[in-house]
């Protein structure tokens, strides 16, 4: 039987995953708490002028992305494979 | 509609097409009809010799008209058909062609083509293999409770063939016992332990077909889905395939006579007797399944035990109550793999195969509908969805989930009356999936929250102080 998917599965090497499933949690608590910092952090500092806007802002794109990955991978770990 | 078919073949005094039996000779025809399961196998082995004049490249076999009848979709239907040309390394499948034509005695041909001619006088091994759901009746159609239920399973004691046969054999193949009740012939059939054999019989015309009747007791239940729903669920960040079927099951067995008694049932229970009520089911896993569930309507169902067996995982389950004949229960089985057991990416980036067996349900059940569902992430692009089951109507849909924006990519494929022996069948959907598609989601929630960090910034340089500041 030839069919073109079964080539290709029999040269293909298997997935692997940004973060393999039991990893997840660790990978979502510490991105969470990480993004939860740099938020603490962002609340902090100093917000007057151009420079405190630059500073908001360098703090906002980290904590923002670091809090998107955590959402999902916490909702990878508790089984909701998104 | 056979009639209707029929009707103008009478009135012109034409008969239908009937391939030229001098074409081959068949020796030693051996069949093998299987009761031991809800549907019945019937599989063939023989040598064709061509006895004609010229080296052919096809032959003629035939089926029953009815088993392809499309009017009625819940009778009894042909579920699985398949030819194999047998050599001496190893066998190939042969392509076949079931005529639209109905002839005198109701059987449809089926035209299977060789790979290569046989010339004359030159022989071939051929084995043949079929399957037919809802064909087995229970006589009574109405049993008492603790009563043990009867099957009768019809057919011929000759294979309909185009061809003579020098020398037929027909073995009925029973799980517990020979039959109660059969078609009997001067000498025939004979017994041996749970078998039936009629034959052999020499020399039998082409288009031979000798009724038989067989009663035997199945003590079973005849698990019937009348519907199947299967999801499986590729999640790339997740690395995962998650699989969720949900399942609407009747046990078309004989059904009770009388109304359900529970101290009856416990008794039955209580001494372990067989009974044709469905009691557990089970269903053979593949290696390393994780969160396996079982629920129905009203929840989850506790009583499913899962043999967790490294290379044969089953999962035993018990529906909340005992299906007898003619009741229905729908329930959800659901499981979890590695993606990496199912997914591989190919060597051009970004191009990945999934390789999933077509159906993982009970053991020994029929299904009349099933529909399997392949979500692929979103963004996902389907290159190719193939498998060794052709009979199914493809559709290229999208669904939405948990952060979906624009809808997963969805394959779904539908198929009527297959056999759990279908699982065998695999699946395979080549998909393109860029890196960028693949970080959509995080970057999503990512951009949500930023816009607030944003809001947080811009409500910061709004100046509320009500006096000037000095």
């Amino acid at each position: 039987m030839s069919l073109a998917g079964s080539n290709l599965w029999s040269q293909g090497t298997p997935f692997t995953p940004a973060v393999s499933i039991d990893r997840q949690p660790v990978a979502a608590i510490a991105l969470l708490l990480s993004g939860f910092v740099l938020t603490a952090l962002f609340s902090m500092i100093n917000k007057s002028g151009f420079l405190g806007f630059i500073k908001q802002l360098f703090i906002a794109i980290p904590a923002s992305l670091s809090l998107g990955f955590g959402f999902v991978y916490l909702l990878c770990a508790v089984g909701v494979y998104v | 509609m056979r009639f209707t078919a029929l009707l103008p073949a009478l009135l012109v005094g034409v008969a239908a097409f009937t391939p030229p039996s001098t074409d081959f000779t068949v020796r030693s025809y051996l069949r093998t009809v299987d009761l031991m399961k809800s549907y019945v196998r019937d599989s063939s082995s023989f040598i064709l010799e061509n006895t004609g004049a010229e080296p052919q490249s096809s032959f003629y076999l035939a089926v029953n008209a009815s088993y392809t009848d499309t009017e009625s979709p819940l009778s009894a239907k042909l579920a699985m058909y398949e030819v194999k040309l047998k050599s001496d390394d190893g066998s190939t499948s042969l392509k076949y062609t079931i005529d639209d034509e109905v002839n005198e005695d109701q059987m449809k041909y089926v035209k299977i083509e060789l790979p290569k001619s046989i010339a004359v006088g030159q022989s071939v091994t051929v084995q043949l293999a079929s399957a037919v759901v809802r064909e087995l009746v229970p006589l009574p159609k109405k049993i008492k409770q603790a009563e043990v239920q009867n099957l009768v399973w019809q057919g011929s004691r000759v294979a309909y063939i185009p061809y003579p046969v020098v020398k037929q054999r027909t073995k009925i193949k029973f799980s517990e016992r020979p039959a109660n009740a059969y078609s009997r012939f001067k000498d025939d059939p004979t017994i041996d332990g749970t078998v039936l054999t009629y034959g052999p019989y020499e020399n039998i015309p082409p288009q031979t077909y000798e009724p038989i009747r067989v009663k035997y007791e199945y003590n079973q239940p005849l698990i019937e889905i009348t519907k199947l729903e299967r999801e499986l669920w590729v999640s790339h960040s997740g690395g995962n395939l998650a699989t969720e079927e949900r399942y609407w099951l009747t046990n078309s067995g004989a059904e009770l006579t009388d109304h359900f008694s529970r101290v009856r049932w416990q008794a039955t229970t209580m001494a372990q007797q067989s009974t044709p009520a469905l009691k557990a089911a089970q269903v053979h896993l593949r290696a390393g399944v994780r969160d396996v569930y079982f629920t129905d309507e009203i929840g989850n169902v506790s009583t499913s035990n899962l043999r967790d067996d490294y290379r044969d995982p089953v999962l035993e389950f018990r529906p909340r109550y005992p299906v007898f004949g003619g009741w229905n229960y729908s329930f959800t089985l659901g499981w979890n793999h590695d993606l990496a057991r199912s997914v591989r990416e190919t060597a051009s980036e970004g191009i990945y195969v999934l390789r999933v067996p077509l159906l993982e349900g009970p053991v020994n059940a029929m299904y009349d509908e099933a529909d399997v569902l392949v979500v692929l992430p979103e963004g996902a692009k389907v290159l190719a969805v193939d498998s060794s089951y052709k009979d199914m109507t493809e559709e290229l849909t999208s669904l939405y989930s948990h952060l979906d924006v624009v809808g997963r990519t969805v394959v779904k494929l539908s198929a009527r009356d297959m056999t759990d022996e279908h699982r065998r069948n695999e699946l395979y959907v080549t998909y393109e999936l860029s890196k960028d598609a693949q970080y959509r989601k995080p970057i999503r929630v990512a951009t949500a929250v930023f816009a607030v960090f944003f809001a947080i910034i811009l409500l910061g340089k709004v100046d509320v102080s009500i006096s000037k500041k000095a």
